[in-house]
């Protein structure tokens, strides 16, 4: 029990950390809108190209490895039992409203994620981020902000493109298997099925996901004094976090979509 | 009640009214206490010590990184734990701070980069915009042949260099150096002590201004000549000594 009591108590410690950390950047993204846009605004722009543009060859290859794998399946099998009237509201109901969001956040925090603690966990063990502070430089706007707008952006993009990909691919595959449901009823279907709070919810998760992923992984490599043998733990403990972090957040707005 | 120093005879820049430093992350164990003097224009401190003895938590404080452990440190006759946050990024681009052991350069910038970055944030300019200021510091100190190297590619004795031109860049009224020249050979402490002389004096590359310099050493016999004040720290006691020019 005492084990447990230490745990959750870890646990609340740690997240009140984080969600103090997130509130203090999310008020110098706003404070400081107007200052440095002309530093600010490019560290936001490839912050987009390194977590957004670069990572679309391997969404495109986990969109259509989902599609073919899991979708062309579930396409298959409910055509053999004659019910291809529900294939929308599955894919929906996978697709968009779980496996694309999560994929991709779990996809971006493995590629992204890992580097922002050990970049900001490196600068912060050899000084770099006192250098910033001496130079008058808030850390938090120019390190971590540009990071966030970046990375929220770029998970809410992949995850859309994600989508699109996944449910072509997986229509592909039902082709390919001889599957009777043409383009136009497999595409009929998941527009009935999707509603307008699915959209709002998808967008709120995916900019949630990978506002989560980037305030944790900032907060791991920056907020605590650090040497270079920390940087591998600070890691590990950013990728559980994030998960933990972005699985919450799923939880929420599963709950939030079951109110009518 | 903030009450005002005493007027200085020349128009101090920083006011040191018995302040005591904390060991720098150590919380509240002080590590140096009564520090003590005025800093205004044209003058040169040099602050003698062993490692450990607090010299580098002493520039800390002064360039308003760590508050002090007691004391009061003034600034234009403002208390500078009285400023606010606005305030103190405004004081901090007024003091100019060279940290040891290669001057802690932002690893993944060019040396061009690294130098033009305080001014592109604080004067909202873009690289170009702030490229003539930054490769004109550069040329004067030397270095415009490494504008375009990352820091990790630079010889060790370069990099201190690198770290002054960008304290420069903003034109700091005060320059503190944390040991610059430590572990450099003759020629470089050299060109380090008459470029240093050159900046208190008002040379060409602060535009003729006097600056008020702070450096720290564990050798106080290599700047004798160039330093107009000379304390050295032993045992937590700031203890100024005559000049030893």
């Amino acid at each position: 029990m005492d084990a447990l009591g230490r745990a959750v108590v870890r646990f609340l410690r740690a997240a009140k950390a984080q969600i103090a950390f997130a509130i203090i950047s999310l008020s110098i993204a706003f404070g400081k809108s107007g200052v440095a846009s002309r530093v600010v605004h490019p560290l936001v722009r490839s912050q987009i190209h390194r977590a957004g543009w670069r990572l679309l060859p391997m969404t495109t290859f986990l969109a259509f490895a989902l599609g073919l794998v899991i979708i062309g399946q579930t396409i298959t099998l409910l055509t053999r039992v004659g019910i291809q009237s529900y294939v929308g509201v599955v894919m929906v109901s996978i697709v968009v409203r779980e496996l694309g969001p999560l994929a991709v956040a779990l996809l971006v925090l493995a590629r992204v994620g890992t580097a922002y603690v050990i970049e900001l966990g490196t600068a912060r063990a050899l000084g770099e981020v006192e250098a910033l502070e001496a130079l008058g430089i808030d850390p938090i706007h120019y390190l971590v902000v540009p990071r966030v707008v970046g990375l929220a952006l770029s998970v809410f993009s992949l995850t859309v493109y994600f989508i699109l990909a996944a449910l072509a691919s997986g229509y592909l595959f039902a082709f390919l298997q001889d599957v009777p449901l043409r383009p136009a009823e497999y595409f009929r279907q998941i527009a009935e099925a999707l509603t307008a709070k699915d959209f709002v919810l998808l967008g709120l998760k995916s900019l949630g996901f990978g506002g989560i992923i980037a305030t944790i992984t900032c907060f791991q490599g920056l907020a605590q004094p650090m040497r270079l043998e920390d940087v591998a733990g600070a890691t590990t403990r950013a990728v559980v976090q994030s998960m933990v972090g972005c699985v919450l957040l799923d939880a929420a707005t599963i709950g939030v979509s079951l109110v009518r | 009640m903030q009450r005002p120093p005493p007027a200085p005879e020349t128009p101090a820049l920083l006011v040191l009214e018995h302040l005591a430093v904390r060991a720098a992350g150590s919380g509240a164990q002080r590590q140096i206490e009564g520090v003590t003097g005025s800093i205004g224009p044209g003058d040169f401190w040099v602050v003698c010590g062993a490692h450990g003895s607090g010299k580098s938590a002493l520039l800390f404080t002064l360039a308003g990184l760590q508050a002090p452990a007691a004391g009061r440190l003034w600034s234009d006759g403002r208390e500078v734990a009285a400023f606010s946050p606005e305030d103190e990024m405004r004081y901090r681009r007024r003091i100019g701070l060279v940290f040891e052991n290669g001057g802690r350069l932002f690893h993944r910038l060019t040396v061009l980069e690294n130098v033009a970055l305080p001014l592109c944030y604080h004067e909202n300019q873009t690289l170009d915009e702030a490229r003539p200021r930054a490769e004109g510091l550069l040329a004067a100190l030397d270095l415009i042949e490494w504008a375009h190297t990352t820091p990790g590619r630079l010889r060790p004795a370069t990099r201190p260099r690198v770290a002054l031109a960008r304290a420069l860049i903003l034109q700091p009224d005060v320059l503190l150096l944390d040991d610059p020249v430590a572990g450099l050979d003759a020629p470089e402490t050299r060109w380090w002590r008459e470029t240093l002389r050159g900046l208190a004096a008002g040379g060409a590359l602060t535009g003729g201004r006097p600056l008020a310099l702070v450096v720290t050493t564990h050798e106080l016999e290599l700047w004798a000549g160039v330093g107009t004040r000379f304390v050295r720290l032993q045992e937590g006691r700031w203890t100024p000594m005559s000049d030893l020019g």
